[in-house]
């Protein structure tokens, strides 16, 4: 008993110095540095763009490239709206079905695209995402088409609030995507990515890995969609299938650091608010930084800012497979 | 004759003229594919770019779209080259992903800066022919859309000859089928990777020209048709040059039988489409007509 509890609180000693632990706290203190309810609004679309980059990187460290994670976090926030609309199922209730849905998304997509690798998967998620969307416009009688629905938004509209769900929301993925990062199956999805001949060949499926990979990633975006059409208490086909949701994770996690925990967070960090800010200072082209981003990341720094970190602080990168240093 | 079965010929016709447009551009997206072995996120750009030059050039100096078509493709061949020589050459040999988000990159930056430039406006070349009829029996076509399509079928002629019967052609499809050998037998491969480049950008920029006087050119234009060419290449199978115009060809009658035969109209084609491409990449994961990996 007291051996348990003394593991207990050893755990939680090094739990304090978890740095994932000091970042939560830190962004639950956010609220009270930021007063302009405008400046926590986008403090709020970090956190869904956090958790859309974090779990796109998950797919992308098995070797699966998606282009269109807009899918899933439309598909959540429509089936967060719909519930509410059609059987009037409390938001706080219907987000989890969010994520059921774009589980069950992920699981079509996943067994769509089992045969296709790289150019042949981003051009298929693509064009799913796009399909979903265009089935949504031609379907004003249940969804609203292109005009849209609009609800009462949660907690009335309390930003703060809302902040608190999302960063609840947000704790719940980055430390489920926390902890299968230190799993076996994170192994099994790195070396799938590395070499499949390799991973079937220790026994690990492609098939399994690679849906359970699919699955991993389409459920945070689904909960964070269902979340978002009752942030902003009106939803749209061509917001929330938004190309640009889809392409957004690939520029933060690649900024940040592509196949690394952080990597995808210090770039939603850094790129949401720079696009906000771009987005009020000139409304026409904003995109073009994106754009020039993504150039310039992929010029000048290919495994993003954790790879220049650790190679400023002397930390070498983990070597995943038979100590060959995987190139893709 | 039967009304119904002129309607039904009618839309097959603008189907296949439309179908036509496609396959030009898809062709370029191909033989770059087959060569470089990256798909070009881009090409749609070099389509708006080439778009808008047949614009101002029609507009500001008064020359018909199918006469400044040389120019159109000298300038998209200098696009094509400083892009592929300053962001596209010193990528080789990185991981896959990394030209999937240069090209992307390279299309957002594009695009929005021509929406910066050129605003959002929709716009068209108001040629002389833009709004004549062309009948051929009980049927008939806007003479525009013929124009384009005539263009469009001897320049994909044009490039069918230039990679089958050339030694350039020979090179492109020794490269295609495999580099290291290519490379053994003597072909600067550098040198291809750059010219193919620019051969797609500036198959690109006509199929630009071929829009701006039959439909409408915007600064999304190019990505709207790329990812519909994306599909085709793909349906057809990538780095087939027939499996292309099949592919573009099929897009094309998908997209006019949809509008006309199904409620809902042209709005249900891309569905369709995908419906097609997902079944046949679920099927036939190589494409209609690609060769097994």
């Amino acid at each position: 008993m007291i051996y348990a509890l003394r593991e207990l609180r050893s755990k939680f000693k090094s739990g304090i110095k978890n740095p994932l632990f000091i970042f939560v706290i830190l962004l639950a203190l956010l609220p009270l540095a930021l007063q302009e309810p405008y400046l926590l609004y986008v403090a709020t679309l970090v956190l869904i763009y956090i958790v859309i980059a974090v779990s796109w990187n998950i797919l992308a460290e098995s070797g699966q490239f998606s282009l269109g994670h807009a899918a899933f976090f439309g598909i959540g926030a429509y089936t967060s709206t719909l519930l509410y609309k059609y059987f009037l199922v409390n938001p706080l209730l219907g987000m989890p079905f969010s994520a059921l849905t774009s589980c069950a998304l992920a699981l079509l997509m996943g067994v769509i695209c089992l045969p296709l690798r790289e150019f042949y998967l981003a051009i298929a998620t693509l064009a799913l995402s796009e399909v979903l969307r265009t089935i949504v416009i031609m379907l004003p009688e249940i969804t609203g088409g292109a005009v849209g629905l609009g609800i009462p938004p949660l907690f009335g509209g309390n930003r703060v609030l809302n902040y608190y769900l999302m960063l609840a929301i947000a704790v719940i993925a980055l430390s489920t995507l926390y902890a299968v990062r230190r799993s076996k199956l994170y192994l099994a999805l790195v070396t799938l990515r590395c070499d499949e001949v390799v991973a079937s060949s220790i026994g690990i499926n492609p098939v399994k890995y690679r849906l359970y990979a699919f699955l991993l990633s389409a459920l945070f975006p689904g909960l964070c969609g269902g979340f978002f059409s009752f942030y902003v208490g009106f939803i749209d086909p061509f917001s929330v299938f938004n190309i640009e949701i889809s392409i957004a994770p690939q520029i933060m996690s690649v900024l940040g650091g592509i196949y690394t925990f952080w990597g995808p967070i210090i770039g939603a960090l850094i790129i949401e608010p720079v696009k906000e800010f771009l987005r009020i200072s000139m409304p026409t082209g904003y995109l073009v930084v994106y754009g020039i981003i993504m150039i310039l990341c992929i010029r000048f720094l290919p495994r993003g800012i954790m790879e220049a970190l650790k190679a400023y602080t002397g930390m070498s990168e983990a070597v995943p497979v038979g100590g060959r240093k995987c190139s893709r | 004759m039967d009304p119904s079965i002129i309607t039904f010929f009618q839309v097959m016709m603008c189907g296949l003229l439309v179908g036509g447009l496609y396959a030009l551009f898809s062709v370029g997206l191909n033989v770059i594919f087959g060569v470089m072995k990256i798909i070009n996120f881009a090409h749609g750009e070099f389509l708006m770019l080439g778009g808008y030059l047949t614009y101002f050039l029609f507009m500001l100096a008064n020359i018909d779209p199918l006469l400044s078509i040389p120019i159109t493709m000298a300038l998209l061949f200098l696009v094509g080259f400083l892009i592929e020589k300053s962001l596209i050459k010193p990528l080789a040999g990185g991981p896959p992903y990394s030209y999937i988000l240069l090209t992307l990159g390279i299309s957002i930056a594009l695009q929005n800066i021509a929406l910066i430039l050129w605003t959002g406006n929709y716009r068209s070349v108001p040629v002389w022919y833009s709004a004549l009829p062309l009948s051929i029996g009980p049927i008939s076509v806007g003479l525009s859309l013929v124009v384009a399509f005539t263009v469009a079928v001897i320049l994909t002629a044009i490039l069918y000859v230039l990679l089958k019967r050339t030694t350039f052609g020979k090179s492109v499809r020794a490269l295609s089928q495999n580099p290291e050998l290519a490379q053994a037998m003597g072909i600067n491969v550098s040198k291809m990777y750059t010219l193919t480049f620019c051969l797609g950008a500036m198959v690109a920029g006509v199929a630009g020209s071929l829009v701006a006087f039959t439909m409408y050119i915007f600064p999304n234009v190019g990505f709207e048709i790329a990812i519909k060419s994306f599909c085709i290449v793909i349906l057809g199978g990538l780095g087939s040059f027939e499996g292309a115009i099949v592919g573009a060809l099929l897009l094309g009658l998908a997209e006019s039988f949809t509008s006309v035969y199904l409620p809902g109209g042209s709005g249900w084609a891309p569905v369709v489409f995908f419906a097609v491409l997902l079944i046949t990449l679920v099927v036939k994961p190589q494409g209609l007509l690609g060769a097994k990996a």
